[in-house]
């Protein structure tokens, strides 16, 4: 079975919107910067609300800021 | 190293803190005392009563201890509060936790059942309970530095 995962490029809208720390953008959704730390690595998936809320920041849609990719596919993985 | 991840540690060190000297001193306490056949299972469940007070304080106690040297060894000033990435990691932990306690009272069963010994059902009861809380916060602390 394919295996699929979630990816984001929160780091770049991070640097687009004034070079925001991820301690900025953690009390902006009101979580942990190591919450976001995590989510910037993909080693946790956010809940829909807190997805939703990080997109509200940056002023984009969900599907902009997070990707539901194929594992091998996956552009983003360091 | 989040807050949360440095009370896990503390959690750690004032568990082993107090629960094994306390152990200690109950067992060296049954072993040494004359107890009647049909008082065991008075001086067992007085054992498990007293430890639950001793603690909750002990425990409040320490921790408030270990938090003021940590937080003056650090400098740090990062915040307490808990966020659902906090939660689900602590969900997991007291899962992981649940599981090894009642992997140890079927065992107490099991182990009652074939020695008809009240003193060996309490001794795993007993140390179920601590290795059940040891494995929930060692859990946590993996999942802390898995997702990390």
């Amino acid at each position: 079975m394919e295996k699929y995962i979630i990816n984001n490029i929160i780091r770049r809208f991070r640097f687009e919107h004034n070079e925001m720390t991820q301690e900025e953008l953690a009390l902006k959704v009101g979580v942990t910067r190591q919450t976001i730390i995590a989510i910037e690595k993909g080693n946790y998936s956010p809940s829909l609300e807190l997805a939703f809320k990080i997109a509200q920041v940056f002023n984009v849609t969900l599907e902009e800021v997070f990707m539901y990719v194929l594992k091998e596919e996956n552009k983003f993985e360091k | 190293m989040s807050s949360q991840e440095k009370d896990n540690y503390i959690s750690l060190i004032t568990s082993i803190f107090v629960s094994v000297p306390y152990f200690v001193y109950v067992f060296f306490q049954y072993q040494s005392q004359n107890i009647g056949s049909g008082e065991y299972l008075n001086f067992w469940v007085s054992a498990i009563l007293f430890l639950i007070p001793l603690r909750i304080f002990s425990e409040i106690i320490l921790h408030i201890i270990f938090s003021i040297i940590a937080a003056i060894a650090t400098g740090d000033k990062e915040s307490t509060v808990k966020d659902e990435r906090d939660k689900l990691i602590e969900l997991k932990g007291t899962r992981n936790a649940y599981y090894t306690f009642c992997t140890g009272i079927f065992l107490a069963m099991f182990v009652l059942f074939i020695t008809k010994s009240i003193s060996a059902m309490f001794i795993i009861v007993f140390l179920s309970g601590f290795v059940s809380e040891i494995i929930g916060i060692i859990s946590q602390i993996y999942y802390y530095h898995k997702e990390s």
